[in-house]
């Protein structure tokens, strides 16, 4: 899962900057699992929380799509600022690099939080057809 | 109320979300594949952090330095000695050998010390105080001496003398009883050192003029068989001989302030710290430029293929000799080598960091000097970069120290160039580096 990190953030990382920075090793070996896991970990909260919690458990009434933006927005930001606390925390520096790094993981955020929307929604009580009816 | 429209998922909905979703996940990692990176089958968890090449120096610098100090006190050193007072000055002589027994006596780096006076083939133990006491001039007999080839001999015949560092103190003036021996000088001097060719052990020499008063006795004996000097400058030599790394240590940590005039013969350092420096630094000018350049697998992983990639790396050299850790000597010796590819040593680009840098900055505690290389080609796709201080040859000042003909007093020494001929012809041509460090590259393609 390491590799398919790396892959993927160094692949989008790319189509803005293919010049590597000095701690690309460091991004290599930790940050990009770690920040990885810990964005996937936390679109999927959110997706449960706002399916399952939120639109289940609790009748909220906050199925619109609206609603779901907002929390897909709360998701790109939280992966945004994920990137940025813990490649700082473990000592990368400030580079225009980690910037592209932090823009990457807001879009990979988003689509995390999408790709769980459309896999988990089916079972919502109120909201399974937010934001848009179907695939299944 | 809420109407729940189905029960349960009809299964073959079930399994289509599920399809799917895997079409899904492969597009995803489909895209990621595409990336430059090439995938990776082990999951070989790298070094966080380049570690130095050497961590050796550590544990080499434990070994304790065992230093037996020759004094020769024959009639022709007399006159460096004469005994002083308040109102004659000390010689040259007697300041910088004072300063050198002190320094031996009392340093941490020193675990065992021993004096030894050479008046004959067999040096004689003494007491530090007596050696002093000779130094300063409070003895009034001196021997006849000996004959130069036969002191260094009795010296390394010394028990342990190939283990440890031994400090030989003389005028090195060449009086052979037969006068045949001057012609084979070079040969007389490499036989009588033979532990240093057998045992590739190091020979340092400082040498300096002082003020001699008294009685001096050339080599070429027309048309004075001696002199009586009251002042006159003449040379007197220091030979600092033993095992390369201990020779470098007593050099660096115990004769701090010696004379400038050096020449070192078969000296190795042991493999001192050495890292490249690529993050953590402020200093926008050791940050690394041009490429992609960054630390894995304690190595380099780096792509020259577009610019040619410059960054720093800092070297801990504490242990060569002073005169060897100046910048621009080290800017003029230092040899970069990379096969199948191109390194070179930046010009102007060694210097000594400052004490407020290494305080400053962790990263560059470990090292005292800082250099920056340019990969400007990685032709395969692992290398290994290495980085060589080979040895210098025998300095042009020792050209200049030498005579003929020394009947007429003068800061020359009688044969220098074919005694010191004699010690480098212990060692094989061209001599040893005095270190190399290594640091492996991998190409990022």
């Amino acid at each position: 899962m390491q590799t398919f990190f790396t892959s993927l953030y160094s692949a989008l990382i790319s189509i803005f900057q293919s010049q590597r920075p000095a701690d690309y090793g460091l991004y290599k070996t930790d940050l990009f699992s770690l920040v990885g896991w810990s964005t996937l970990g936390v679109a999927l909260v959110l997706v449960l929380a706002f399916y399952y919690l939120f639109n289940s458990a609790l009748r909220t009434g906050m199925f619109r799509t609206m609603h779901w933006v907002l929390t897909l927005a709360l998701a790109a930001g939280l992966g945004t600022l994920l990137a940025n606390t813990l490649s700082k925390s473990h000592g990368a520096e400030s580079s225009s690099y980690l910037g592209y790094f932090m823009v990457v993981n807001m879009v990979v955020a988003a689509l995390w939080f999408l790709l769980f929307s459309v896999l988990l929604k089916r079972w919502s009580t109120y909201a399974r057809t937010t934001p848009f009816i179907g695939p299944f | 109320m809420p109407i729940s429209v189905s029960v349960g998922p009809p299964a073959s909905r079930f399994f289509r979300g599920f399809r799917l979703a895997g079409v899904f996940f492969g597009t995803i990692s489909l895209l990621a594949g595409c990336g430059t990176e090439p995938a990776e089958t082990t999951a070989s968890k790298p070094a966080k952090e380049i570690k130095p090449a050497a961590t050796a120096p550590a544990s080499a610098e434990v070994a304790p330095l065992r230093v037996s100090v020759f004094l020769e006190y024959s009639g022709g050193m007399k006159g460096f000695v004469p005994r002083g007072g308040a109102d004659k000055p000390a010689t040259e002589f007697q300041q910088r050998i004072g300063a050198l027994i002190t320094e031996t006596q009392v340093n941490g780096a020193v675990a065992e010390r021993k004096y030894y006076l050479c008046e004959n083939a067999a040096p004689r133990a003494v007491p530090f105080q007596q050696l002093r006491d000779v130094v300063q001039g409070e003895v009034n007999q001196a021997a006849l001496g000996t004959e130069l080839p036969q002191m260094l001999e009795g010296i390394l015949a010394m028990p342990q003398a190939t283990q440890q560092v031994s400090v030989v103190i003389s005028d090195f003036i060449y009086g052979p009883a037969r006068k045949s021996d001057f012609s084979q000088l070079p040969n007389l001097i490499r036989t009588s050192i033979a532990p240093v060719s057998q045992q590739q052990l190091a020979v340092a020499v400082f040498s300096e003029t002082s003020r001699f008063y008294g009685s001096y006795f050339p080599a070429v004996k027309t048309p004075m068989q001696k002199r009586t000097l009251n002042g006159e400058k003449v040379p007197y030599y220091v030979w600092v001989i033993g095992p390369p790394a201990q020779v470098a240590r007593f050099a660096a940590e115990v004769f701090k302030n010696a004379p400038t005039q050096q020449a070192f013969f078969g000296l190795k350092t042991s493999k001192p710290a050495f890292a490249p420096l690529l993050t953590k630094l402020t200093d926008p000018k050791l940050k690394s430029s041009g490429g992609t350049v960054y630390a894995e697998n304690n190595g380099l992983t780096l792509n020259p293929s577009d610019d040619p990639v410059d960054f720093s790396v800092g070297l801990d050299l504490k242990e060569l000799p002073t005169a060897w850790q100046k910048a621009a000597f080290l800017a003029q010796h230092l040899q970069v080598r990379l096969p199948n590819g191109q390194a070179a040593l930046l010009p102007n680009s060694v210097r000594l960091l400052t004490e407020e840098e290494q305080s400053g900055q962790p990263v560059l505690a470990p090292y005292t000097h800082v250099l920056r290389l340019r990969v400007s080609k990685l032709a395969a796709p692992t290398a290994t970069l290495s980085l060589a201080l080979p040895a210098p040859e025998t300095p042009d000042w020792v050209a200049a120290w030498s005579t003929t003909n020394d009947n007429t007093p003068a800061p020359r020494t009688f044969g220098l160039d074919q005694i010191l001929a004699g010690v480098r012809q212990s060692y094989p041509t061209p001599l040893p580096p005095v270190f190399t460090v290594q640091l492996p590259l991998k190409n990022d393609r």
